[in-house]
């Protein structure tokens, strides 16, 4: 099963189903650029998986591909081998930028998901609630955005997505906008929490430029690179949590990641 | 052949009257600006008044124009300056305002680079002031040249009592051709108006792009940092929601900055009770010059005056509640055909290439120019519909068509400057459209729709003052409603009796005054404090 | 002098900053090289070094950072535990000690009292906010406090 070289599980290969699955994606902008080649990527159940890449390769597009935000030229993604053609509350996306409605209340800003799934409001408020009390912000219902800082807000953000019961979470470079410290601190909180018994949540995948964080999370990495890009690594992260980069696998691992995102060597692309 | 010229030059001259009060505006905006950014009992006067007058009616300044231009100055230069006043005063708040705003929250670096270069006072307004104001103008234009055209063309020719005082232009020149019944001119008046109003458009939309291009700062989207806005790493951000010049051009629109630089740290509380009671004094001296006009009228005409004027007044009142009815209508019907098409055309690029330039034509086409055709091609149709009601609904209509730009043109830009994002959420968790209204779209483009509504009530009462009484709209045809205090102040106009319709005004004057400052104010705060989306997105 | 919560630190700093010292120092880092290794500049690292060591979670001594026992405990605590550990600690600091014997509070009244006990942390134009967000990230969050409408009251 771990094995670096079993890259495609392939929808009705015989395989058990991906929990979400993107096969064959092609991708061009609207202007030609080619931007994906043939990019396969598969989240097995109760995986964390870690999407790698140089900037500007579209590591942001990807996700939204995935999320059915943006249609491929080809290919397609799975969800529980169905096919995702539009956004749906069952992948969330999760932006780079922290995203709060600044007139709601926390408890409106998350119950926003189970109100839009047409949840009735009582039943949301324990939804929203719950989620709240889940991300660690039990006295923040009331509270504005305004209020709080940064990373209290990324929290509202998160217990947004969770109150959606979501099984797939898109997250697009979650905390690149939080200083070093206070990510590597929600980092790990929101680990503890994607992961506990009670969520419905099943995989998660992100997107991240910062290497280090990855391997701190991920169960797998696909690696990006070229142009147009294609998945030209996989790697299967077998540290035992909680990670340390002391552990001498951490430092291999991270050397392998930068083989792999080095630019093609030497030979031009045209 | 030498009629064909005579159009196309009136054509010209009205345009030319348009775009030259615009460049007035704006250039005189420039220097009041910057006293006002280095004094502060100037600011203070200065923004007090430009904000009031922004929320008052035009019309509402016509008697005293008429009485000061006309009555002191007179001549063919009174009538020019008149029509020229109505004009200047329609479009020249909203541009000061924004270039005031523009030059308050310059970078204070970038001042200092000139203060450290020692560059003189025009050098430091043309190289630094002056091109940073320019998105902030370029944004609010095509609003202004709109209302431009629509004043221009009524107040080129108005009739006091027995006099009619006329100055070359397309609106005299329309009403001459449909009473000489001349078919070919008003055609070919039509046609080089089109034409000249298209290249305006074209113009301004390439020179929009051009400005959003060459003179936005990246610092303009203040981003927040641990709780203070931070001007460092912005361009990443805005990479990823400046898709379109017109997105960026958004963000300059009639945007009340979010106070980067004092009030942010402020407790909330102080400071406020100080600008109501400056808001007060204005709003009193603007009364008190009215009083002052109809005073004048009233002692100069005879003692048994004030009586009769205040036996008038509850006409009046009457009239003023018919006319905020029409009001009423007009910005619910304008409100709904806004936030639907609006959003359509917002979301929807290919329509929108086609549609905004599209409205954004038809509406700089002054509306009483082509009106009378309207009115007399589908009045059988409609008095078939509204039976009584058909001359109401054609002023309603009037008022719509004239007034209909200004909250559909906010709520548009509104959209566009609501972050990339909270599109992306509302598709992910399948929001239905009224979902979608009621939570995002609405709030997030509130500070922009009370903007709107704003502008929008007060040309809606321009559109009334036309269409209430217009006498002769085609041939003999006279369109009148029975109640309404634009119908009182236009006919009393009409007949000379000065007197009356500025007592009407000044009733009129103290209730939007008040209206605007316990309404309009009040819900423009609301709209700054609280529903401001970019506050909504943290990044750093 | 007063020690007091510096108002530029946050909770997820602090976890952020005991999961470093434990997991990749093994417990005890230079300051230098904790800089380093975050990537952090010094100014953004300080208030969260103070202010942990204040609450006792670590151990700051001539640039060396050592995470304590209760340091420990915290991060290998659930959700609900550490907000007790860090209501605990909040208690003897600043603007928190002031709070508590006002009881219920608004922002004006805190900041009065904060005055006359000679905290000047909170006596600067960005005072205001300051003092209302340490009350909000540190305060509420720990469930020391809760805000209702403008004022803030002590949990019982």
């Amino acid at each position: 099963m771990r094995n670096p070289a079993n890259l495609v599980g392939g929808v009705g290969s015989g395989q058990p189903i991906s929990l979400l699955e993107s096969v064959n994606i092609h991708f061009s902008y609207e202007n030609g650029y080619k931007v994906f080649e043939n990019i396969n990527i598969s989240v097995g159940q109760d995986k964390f998986v870690g999407i790698v890449g140089p900037s500007g390769i579209g590591k942001s597009t990807l996700l939204r591909i995935m999320g059915g935000f943006l249609a491929p030229d080809s290919g397609a993604t799975y969800l529980m081998g169905k096919k995702i053609t539009k956004p749906t509350p069952k992948v969330v996306f999760v932006h780079q930028s922290i995203i709060t409605f600044p007139w709601m209340t926390a408890l409106e800003n998350v119950m926003l998901s189970p109100r839009s799934m047409k949840v009735p409001q009582s039943e949301a408020e324990i939804v929203a609630m719950k989620a709240l009390e889940d991300v660690g912000l039990q006295g923040f219902e009331e509270l504005y955005p305004k209020e709080m800082s940064g990373g209290m807000r990324q929290r509202v953000a998160i217990a947004r997505a969770l109150a959606a019961n979501p099984m797939v979470l898109l997250m697009d470079e979650p905390f690149s906008h939080l200083d070093e410290l206070t990510a590597e601190g929600l980092r790990q909180d929101i680990y503890n929490i994607l992961f506990r018994v009670d969520t419905p949540l099943k995989g998660v995948v992100l997107v991240s430029h910062n290497l280090t964080e990855v391997l701190e999370l991920a169960d797998e990495i696909y690696i990006l690179n070229n142009i147009p890009a294609t998945v030209v690594g996989k790697l299967v992260v077998d540290i035992p949590r909680p990670r340390s980069i002391r552990n001498p696998k951490f430092s291999e691992y991270l050397d392998f990641l930068y083989t792999k995102l080095s630019p093609p060597g030497g030979k031009k692309n045209e | 052949m030498n009629e064909d010229l005579i159009i196309f030059l009136s054509v010209l001259a009205t345009a030319g009257r348009v775009l030259g009060l615009v460049l007035l505006s704006i250039v005189t905006g420039w220097f009041l600006s910057y006293g006002a950014i280095k004094g502060k009992i100037f600011e203070n006067i200065f923004i007090s008044i430009s904000e009031v007058f922004e929320s008052v009616p035009v019309i509402s300044f016509f008697p005293v124009v008429l009485i000061l231009f006309i009555t002191r100055i007179g001549g063919p230069l009174g009538v020019e300056l008149a029509a020229d006043f109505l004009v200047f005063t329609a479009v020249v708040w909203n541009i000061w305002i924004a270039e005031y705003q523009a030059f308050k929250t310059i970078p204070r670096e970038m001042v200092e680079v000139g203060e450290n270069y020692r560059l003189g006072f025009f050098s430091i307004l043309r190289n630094i002031y002056i091109p940073f104001s320019i998105p902030r103008i370029v944004a609010n234009l095509f609003p202004s040249v709109s209302d431009g055209f629509f004043y221009i063309t009524v107040s080129e020719v108005f009739t006091i009592g027995v006099t009619t005082f006329q100055t070359f232009g397309i609106g005299t020149e329309m009403q001459a051709l449909i009473a000489a019944g001349n078919t070919n001119g008003i055609i070919l008046a039509f046609v080089f108006l089109a034409l000249v109003i298209m290249v305006i458009i074209f113009f301004l939309r390439s020179f929009s792009k051009h400005a959003v291009a060459k003179y936005t700062v990246d610092t303009d989207t203040p981003v927040i940092r641990r709780g203070r806005f931070s001007f460092k790493n912005t361009t990443r951000r805005l990479s990823s929601t400046a898709a379109t010049p017109f997105t960026r051009l958004s963000k300059y629109y009639r945007r009340r900055n979010p106070s980067v630089k004092n009030e942010m740290f402020e407790p909330e509380r102080s400071g406020v009770n100080y600008s109501r009671y400056i808001l007060a004094t204005i709003g009193l001296v603007i009364l008190a010059i009215i009083l002052y006009s109809s005073t004048l009228l009233v002692l100069s005409v005879s003692d048994g005056e004030w009586s009769r004027l205040l036996a008038l007044t509850p006409q009046i009142i009457i009239g003023l509640l018919y006319d905020y009815s029409r009001v009423a209508v007009v910005i619910a019907v304008t409100f709904v055909i806004s936030i639907t098409l609006g959003y359509y055309l917002a979301i929807n690029s290919r329509a929108e290439s086609v549609g905004v330039p599209l409205i954004q034509v038809l509406t700089a086409f002054p509306a009483p120019v082509y009106f009378p055709f309207v009115y007399i091609a589908f009045y059988p149709d409609f008095h078939a519909v509204f039976g009584p009601l058909t001359s109401e609904f054609f002023v309603i209509a009037l008022a719509f068509i004239s007034t209909f730009y200004y909250l559909f043109y906010s709520f548009w830009m509104g959209v566009k400057a609501m972050p990339s994002e909270y599109q992306e959420l509302m598709k992910n968790l399948n929001m239905g459209f009224f979902s979608k209204m009621r939570r995002v779209i609405i709030p997030s483009t509130f500070p922009y729709l009370i903007a709107g509504i704003s502008s929008t009530i007060n040309s809606t009462w321009g559109g009334l003052m036309i269409g209430e009484y217009w006498p002769s709209i085609y041939g003999s045809r006279t369109l009148q409603v029975s109640n309404g205090l634009m119908r009182f102040i236009d006919i009393n106009t009409r007949s000379g009796n000065l007197g009356a319709a500025a007592w009407a005004s000044f009733v009129f004057g103290i209730v939007v005054v008040v209206f605007s400052i316990f309404f309009t104010r009040r819900m423009m705060d609301l709209a700054r404090k609280r529903y401001v989306a970019e506050e909504g997105v943290f990044a750093a | 002098m007063a020690d007091v919560v510096d108002p530029n630190s946050r909770i997820a700093d602090l976890i952020g900053l005991l999961y470093v010292l434990n997991n990749m120092f093994d417990g005890k880092a230079d300051l230098y090289m904790l800089e380093k290794e975050m990537e952090v500049d010094l100014d953004e690292l300080m208030p969260i070094v103070y202010t942990a060591s204040m609450m006792g979670f670590v151990l700051f001594e001539t640039g060396d950072l050592s995470i304590t026992p209760l340091g420990r405990e915290l991060i290998k605590s659930s959700i609900k535990t550490r907000k007790e550990l860090i209501k605990k600690s909040l208690k003897d600091l600043e603007p928190f000690k002031t709070a508590l014997s006002l009881g219920e509070f608004e922002l004006e009244n805190l900041l009065e009292a904060l005055q006359e006990r000679g905290v000047q942390t909170f006596n600067s134009p960005t005072g205001h906010h300051d003092v209302e967000l340490t009350l909000i990230e540190w305060g509420i969050y720990s469930g020391l406090l809760r805000k209702d409408g403008d004022s803030f009251i002590v949990k019982s």
